[in-house]
Protein backbone atom coordinates (compact mmCIF):
# COMPACT_ATOMS: atom_id res chain seq x y z
CA UNK A 1 0.00 0.00 0.00
CA UNK A 2 1.25 3.53 -0.89
CA UNK A 3 0.86 6.69 1.76
CA UNK A 4 -2.01 7.81 0.95
CA UNK A 5 0.05 11.30 0.39
CA UNK A 6 2.09 9.71 -2.38
CA UNK A 7 -1.43 8.07 -3.56
CA UNK A 8 -3.16 11.33 -4.36
CA UNK A 9 -0.20 12.86 -5.60
CA UNK A 10 -0.40 10.29 -8.35
CA UNK A 11 -3.79 10.31 -9.17
CA UNK A 12 -3.84 13.97 -9.66
CA UNK A 13 -0.23 14.33 -11.46
CA UNK A 14 -0.37 11.14 -13.55
CA UNK A 15 -2.26 11.31 -17.24
CA UNK A 16 -5.54 10.78 -16.84
CA UNK A 17 -7.08 7.31 -18.33
CA UNK A 18 -8.12 8.46 -21.61
CA UNK A 19 -4.64 9.93 -22.46
CA UNK A 20 -2.93 6.23 -21.32
CA UNK A 21 -5.27 4.00 -22.96
CA UNK A 22 -4.19 6.08 -26.25
CA UNK A 23 -0.93 5.60 -25.31
CA UNK A 24 -1.04 1.78 -23.95
CA UNK A 25 -2.75 1.43 -27.99
CA UNK A 26 0.14 3.27 -29.24
CA UNK A 27 2.65 0.97 -27.85
CA UNK A 28 1.58 -1.64 -29.82
CA UNK A 29 1.93 0.11 -33.22
CA UNK A 30 5.56 2.60 -32.08
CA UNK A 31 8.03 2.89 -30.09
CA UNK A 32 6.98 5.07 -27.04
CA UNK A 33 9.07 7.70 -25.65
CA UNK A 34 10.96 6.54 -22.24
CA UNK A 35 9.27 10.04 -20.52
CA UNK A 36 5.66 8.42 -21.56
CA UNK A 37 6.55 5.11 -20.30
CA UNK A 38 7.61 6.03 -16.84
CA UNK A 39 4.87 8.31 -16.50
CA UNK A 40 2.05 5.51 -17.52
CA UNK A 41 4.19 3.19 -15.19
CA UNK A 42 3.28 5.20 -12.22
CA UNK A 43 -0.32 5.74 -13.17
CA UNK A 44 -0.39 1.60 -13.20
CA UNK A 45 0.46 1.98 -9.54
CA UNK A 46 -2.87 3.88 -8.66
CA UNK A 47 -5.15 2.70 -11.55
CA UNK A 48 -5.45 -1.34 -11.92
CA UNK A 49 -7.96 -0.56 -14.60
CA UNK A 50 -5.33 1.15 -17.27
CA UNK A 51 -3.05 -1.88 -15.64
CA UNK A 52 -6.27 -4.62 -17.16
CA UNK A 53 -6.40 -2.40 -20.01
CA UNK A 54 -2.87 -3.01 -21.49
CA UNK A 55 -3.02 -6.84 -20.31
CA UNK A 56 -5.98 -7.08 -22.49
CA UNK A 57 -5.19 -5.24 -25.44
CA UNK A 58 -1.59 -7.68 -25.43
CA UNK A 59 -4.09 -10.56 -24.76
CA UNK A 60 -6.01 -9.63 -27.95
CA UNK A 61 -3.01 -8.78 -30.30
CA UNK A 62 -1.70 -12.61 -29.14
CA UNK A 63 -4.87 -14.47 -29.63
CA UNK A 64 -5.93 -12.90 -33.10
CA UNK A 65 -1.96 -13.04 -34.34
CA UNK A 66 -1.66 -16.81 -32.87
CA UNK A 67 -4.84 -18.07 -34.61
CA UNK A 68 -6.83 -16.00 -37.11
CA UNK A 69 -7.89 -18.54 -38.93
CA UNK A 70 -10.15 -20.01 -35.65
CA UNK A 71 -11.96 -16.95 -36.15
CA UNK A 72 -13.67 -18.64 -39.39
CA UNK A 73 -12.63 -22.02 -39.16
CA UNK A 74 -16.53 -23.41 -40.54
CA UNK A 75 -16.58 -21.34 -43.41
CA UNK A 76 -16.85 -22.78 -46.73
CA UNK A 77 -18.22 -21.14 -50.62
CA UNK A 78 -21.74 -21.36 -50.94
CA UNK A 79 -22.47 -24.15 -54.15
CA UNK A 80 -24.12 -20.79 -55.76
CA UNK A 81 -20.60 -18.96 -55.44
CA UNK A 82 -18.57 -22.15 -56.11
CA UNK A 83 -20.34 -22.25 -59.57
CA UNK A 84 -20.33 -18.61 -60.39
CA UNK A 85 -16.73 -19.04 -60.16
CA UNK A 86 -16.24 -22.31 -62.48
CA UNK A 87 -18.12 -20.69 -64.94
CA UNK A 88 -16.42 -17.68 -65.19
CA UNK A 89 -13.12 -19.17 -65.03
CA UNK A 90 -14.04 -21.58 -67.92
CA UNK A 91 -15.49 -18.82 -69.87
CA UNK A 92 -12.10 -17.14 -69.41
CA UNK A 93 -10.03 -19.83 -70.06
CA UNK A 94 -11.31 -20.66 -73.68
CA UNK B 1 -3.50 -25.08 -73.80
CA UNK B 2 -6.30 -27.46 -71.48
CA UNK B 3 -4.98 -30.77 -73.48
CA UNK B 4 -1.50 -30.03 -72.77
CA UNK B 5 -2.45 -29.43 -68.56
CA UNK B 6 -4.37 -32.70 -68.69
CA UNK B 7 -1.30 -34.18 -70.05
CA UNK B 8 0.86 -33.03 -67.32
CA UNK B 9 -1.95 -33.76 -64.62
CA UNK B 10 -1.88 -37.64 -65.35
CA UNK B 11 1.74 -37.86 -64.99
CA UNK B 12 1.98 -39.99 -61.71
CA UNK B 13 3.58 -38.15 -59.24
CA UNK B 14 4.04 -39.18 -55.07
CA UNK B 15 4.61 -35.38 -54.47
CA UNK B 16 1.39 -33.58 -54.30
CA UNK B 17 3.09 -30.17 -54.00
CA UNK B 18 4.18 -31.24 -58.00
CA UNK B 19 0.45 -32.40 -58.58
CA UNK B 20 -1.37 -29.32 -57.11
CA UNK B 21 1.52 -26.92 -59.43
CA UNK B 22 -0.02 -28.99 -62.49
CA UNK B 23 -3.70 -28.44 -61.27
CA UNK B 24 -5.45 -26.18 -64.26
CA UNK B 25 -7.88 -23.69 -63.34
CA UNK B 26 -11.05 -25.81 -63.78
CA UNK B 27 -9.68 -26.97 -60.50
CA UNK B 28 -8.78 -24.00 -58.76
CA UNK B 29 -12.07 -23.24 -57.12
CA UNK B 30 -12.07 -26.65 -55.80
CA UNK B 31 -8.52 -26.81 -54.60
CA UNK B 32 -8.37 -23.61 -53.26
CA UNK B 33 -12.10 -22.06 -52.40
CA UNK B 34 -12.91 -22.77 -49.20
CA UNK B 35 -8.99 -21.75 -48.10
CA UNK B 36 -8.83 -18.52 -50.00
CA UNK B 37 -12.46 -17.85 -48.69
CA UNK B 38 -11.25 -17.96 -45.48
CA UNK B 39 -8.51 -16.30 -45.36
CA UNK B 40 -10.43 -13.19 -46.99
CA UNK B 41 -13.62 -13.57 -44.85
CA UNK B 42 -11.16 -13.24 -41.17
CA UNK B 43 -10.19 -10.49 -43.16
CA UNK B 44 -12.96 -8.83 -44.63
CA UNK B 45 -15.65 -10.01 -42.87
CA UNK B 46 -18.41 -9.81 -45.22
CA UNK B 47 -19.26 -12.93 -47.34
CA UNK B 48 -20.20 -11.64 -50.27
CA UNK B 49 -17.24 -8.98 -50.55
CA UNK B 50 -14.80 -12.36 -49.99
CA UNK B 51 -16.69 -14.13 -52.83
CA UNK B 52 -15.94 -10.99 -54.97
CA UNK B 53 -12.44 -10.90 -54.05
CA UNK B 54 -11.80 -14.12 -54.22
CA UNK B 55 -13.06 -14.57 -57.85
CA UNK B 56 -11.32 -11.90 -58.53
CA UNK B 57 -8.43 -13.00 -57.41
CA UNK B 58 -9.12 -16.53 -59.62
CA UNK B 59 -9.48 -14.37 -62.87
CA UNK B 60 -5.92 -12.30 -62.36
CA UNK B 61 -4.31 -15.82 -61.24
CA UNK B 62 -5.92 -16.93 -64.65
CA UNK B 63 -4.29 -13.60 -66.76
CA UNK B 64 -0.59 -14.05 -64.71
CA UNK B 65 -0.49 -17.81 -64.71
CA UNK B 66 2.28 -17.35 -67.40
CA UNK B 67 4.10 -15.64 -64.67
CA UNK B 68 4.04 -18.42 -61.94
CA UNK B 69 7.20 -19.76 -61.97
CA UNK B 70 6.37 -22.92 -59.53
CA UNK B 71 9.11 -21.73 -57.06
CA UNK B 72 6.36 -21.63 -54.32
CA UNK B 73 3.26 -23.77 -54.22
CA UNK B 74 0.41 -22.90 -56.67
CA UNK B 75 -1.53 -22.33 -53.23
CA UNK B 76 0.89 -19.60 -51.84
CA UNK B 77 1.30 -18.01 -54.98
CA UNK B 78 -2.54 -17.73 -54.83
CA UNK B 79 -2.54 -16.33 -51.49
CA UNK B 80 -0.16 -14.01 -52.76
CA UNK B 81 -2.72 -12.54 -54.93
CA UNK B 82 -5.28 -12.86 -52.92
CA UNK B 83 -3.39 -10.59 -50.10
CA UNK B 84 -2.83 -7.72 -52.50
CA UNK B 85 -6.74 -7.57 -53.84
CA UNK B 86 -7.96 -7.43 -50.24
CA UNK B 87 -5.92 -4.16 -49.86
CA UNK B 88 -7.13 -3.10 -52.59
CA UNK B 89 -10.49 -3.35 -51.25
CA UNK B 90 -9.33 -1.99 -48.10
CA UNK B 91 -8.00 1.04 -49.76
CA UNK B 92 -11.41 1.96 -51.58
CA UNK B 93 -13.39 1.58 -48.25
CA UNK B 94 -10.97 4.02 -46.70
CA UNK B 95 -11.50 6.07 -50.16
CA UNK B 96 -15.20 6.06 -48.88
CA UNK B 97 -15.30 6.11 -45.51
CA UNK B 98 -12.46 8.90 -44.73
CA UNK B 99 -11.48 9.46 -41.26
CA UNK B 100 -12.92 11.81 -39.17
CA UNK B 101 -11.74 13.55 -36.48
CA UNK B 102 -8.49 12.64 -34.67
CA UNK B 103 -9.94 11.99 -31.50
CA UNK B 104 -12.06 9.46 -29.97
CA UNK B 105 -15.34 10.64 -31.14
CA UNK B 106 -17.08 13.06 -28.18
CA UNK B 107 -19.92 10.34 -27.71
CA UNK B 108 -17.46 7.55 -27.27
CA UNK B 109 -15.02 9.35 -24.77
CA UNK B 110 -18.14 10.77 -22.78
CA UNK B 111 -19.34 7.01 -22.57
CA UNK B 112 -16.10 5.88 -21.06
CA UNK B 113 -14.23 8.41 -19.50
CA UNK B 114 -15.58 11.59 -17.16
CA UNK B 115 -14.87 15.08 -17.42
CA UNK B 116 -11.50 14.62 -15.78
CA UNK B 117 -10.61 11.50 -18.17
CA UNK B 118 -10.83 8.74 -15.65
CA UNK B 119 -12.79 5.87 -16.08
CA UNK B 120 -16.43 5.85 -15.38
CA UNK B 121 -16.03 3.31 -12.77
CA UNK B 122 -19.08 1.38 -14.24
CA UNK B 123 -19.52 -1.54 -16.61
CA UNK B 124 -17.34 0.26 -18.76
CA UNK B 125 -14.35 0.03 -16.95
CA UNK B 126 -12.03 -2.68 -17.39
CA UNK B 127 -12.95 -5.91 -15.32
CA UNK B 128 -10.53 -8.57 -14.70
CA UNK B 129 -10.54 -11.56 -16.89
CA UNK B 130 -10.25 -14.73 -15.13
CA UNK B 131 -8.16 -17.26 -17.08
CA UNK B 132 -8.11 -15.63 -20.46
CA UNK B 133 -6.24 -18.05 -22.07
CA UNK B 134 -8.65 -21.04 -21.20
CA UNK B 135 -10.95 -19.14 -23.46
CA UNK B 136 -8.53 -19.68 -26.38
CA UNK B 137 -10.07 -23.71 -26.41
CA UNK B 138 -13.78 -22.79 -26.60
CA UNK B 139 -14.94 -22.62 -30.08
CA UNK B 140 -17.94 -20.51 -28.52
CA UNK B 141 -15.32 -17.82 -27.58
CA UNK B 142 -13.73 -17.71 -31.66
CA UNK B 143 -17.79 -16.91 -32.29
CA UNK B 144 -17.62 -14.20 -29.77
CA UNK B 145 -14.44 -12.67 -31.07
CA UNK B 146 -15.50 -12.73 -34.74
CA UNK B 147 -18.80 -11.53 -34.32
CA UNK B 148 -16.85 -8.52 -32.14
CA UNK B 149 -14.38 -7.97 -35.07
CA UNK B 150 -17.49 -7.95 -37.15
CA UNK B 151 -19.38 -4.85 -35.33
CA UNK B 152 -16.35 -2.63 -35.96
CA UNK B 153 -16.87 0.22 -38.61
CA UNK B 154 -15.54 -0.39 -42.22
CA UNK B 155 -12.60 1.93 -41.22
CA UNK B 156 -11.56 0.26 -37.91
CA UNK B 157 -11.81 -3.01 -39.78
CA UNK B 158 -9.43 -1.99 -42.34
CA UNK B 159 -6.82 -0.47 -40.22
CA UNK B 160 -6.68 -3.09 -37.58
CA UNK B 161 -6.90 -6.27 -39.91
CA UNK B 162 -3.56 -5.02 -41.98
CA UNK B 163 -1.99 -4.50 -38.80
CA UNK B 164 -2.99 -6.89 -36.54
CA UNK B 165 -4.09 -9.47 -39.10
CA UNK B 166 -0.95 -9.32 -41.49
CA UNK B 167 1.10 -7.36 -39.09
CA UNK B 168 1.81 -4.59 -41.02
CA UNK B 169 4.16 -1.91 -40.24
CA UNK B 170 2.66 1.18 -39.46
CA UNK B 171 4.26 2.89 -42.59
CA UNK B 172 2.87 0.35 -44.44
CA UNK B 173 -0.66 0.41 -43.13
CA UNK B 174 -0.35 4.42 -43.64
CA UNK B 175 0.57 3.57 -47.53
CA UNK B 176 -1.94 1.15 -48.09
CA UNK B 177 -4.90 3.13 -46.65
CA UNK B 178 -3.86 6.77 -47.60
CA UNK B 179 -4.01 7.98 -44.03
CA UNK B 180 -1.32 9.75 -41.76
CA UNK B 181 0.07 7.79 -38.98
CA UNK B 182 -1.88 9.99 -36.44
CA UNK B 183 -5.18 9.17 -38.01
CA UNK B 184 -3.88 5.29 -37.89
CA UNK B 185 -3.04 5.35 -34.14
CA UNK B 186 -6.42 6.88 -33.01
CA UNK B 187 -8.16 4.73 -35.45
CA UNK B 188 -6.54 1.57 -34.00
CA UNK B 189 -6.79 3.29 -30.50
CA UNK B 190 -10.84 3.36 -31.10
CA UNK B 191 -10.94 -0.51 -32.33
CA UNK B 192 -9.07 -1.97 -29.81
CA UNK B 193 -11.06 -0.07 -27.29
CA UNK B 194 -14.18 -1.48 -28.90
CA UNK B 195 -12.99 -4.45 -29.48
CA UNK B 196 -11.46 -4.95 -25.76
CA UNK B 197 -15.38 -3.76 -24.40
CA UNK B 198 -17.47 -6.02 -26.68
CA UNK B 199 -15.18 -9.15 -26.09
CA UNK B 200 -15.74 -8.33 -21.81
CA UNK B 201 -19.35 -7.77 -22.20
CA UNK B 202 -20.15 -11.17 -24.28
CA UNK B 203 -17.52 -13.46 -22.98
CA UNK B 204 -15.82 -12.37 -19.42
CA UNK B 205 -18.82 -10.53 -18.32
CA UNK B 206 -20.88 -14.36 -18.50
CA UNK B 207 -18.05 -16.35 -17.73
CA UNK B 208 -16.86 -13.98 -14.96
CA UNK B 209 -17.94 -16.79 -12.05
CA UNK B 210 -17.87 -19.72 -13.67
Amino acid sequence: MLPKRIEDWLVQNTPPCKEVTQTLSESLDRPIRLRQRIWVRLHFLVCKWCLRYQQQLKFIRKTIRRDPQNLEQNATLSPEARERMKSSLNQKNL
Amino acid sequence: MRSHLDNKRSVPSQDPEIALQASGPEDWVDLYGDYLFRYALVRVRDPKTAEDIIQETFLAALQSRHQFTGRSSEKSWMVGILKHKVIDHFRKVSREFPADNVELSTVESKEIFDEDGHWKLDENSPAEWINPDRALEKSEFWEVLSRCLSKLSPQMASAFSLRELDELSTEAVCEALKISPANLWVVLHRARMQLRRCIEIHWFGKNMES
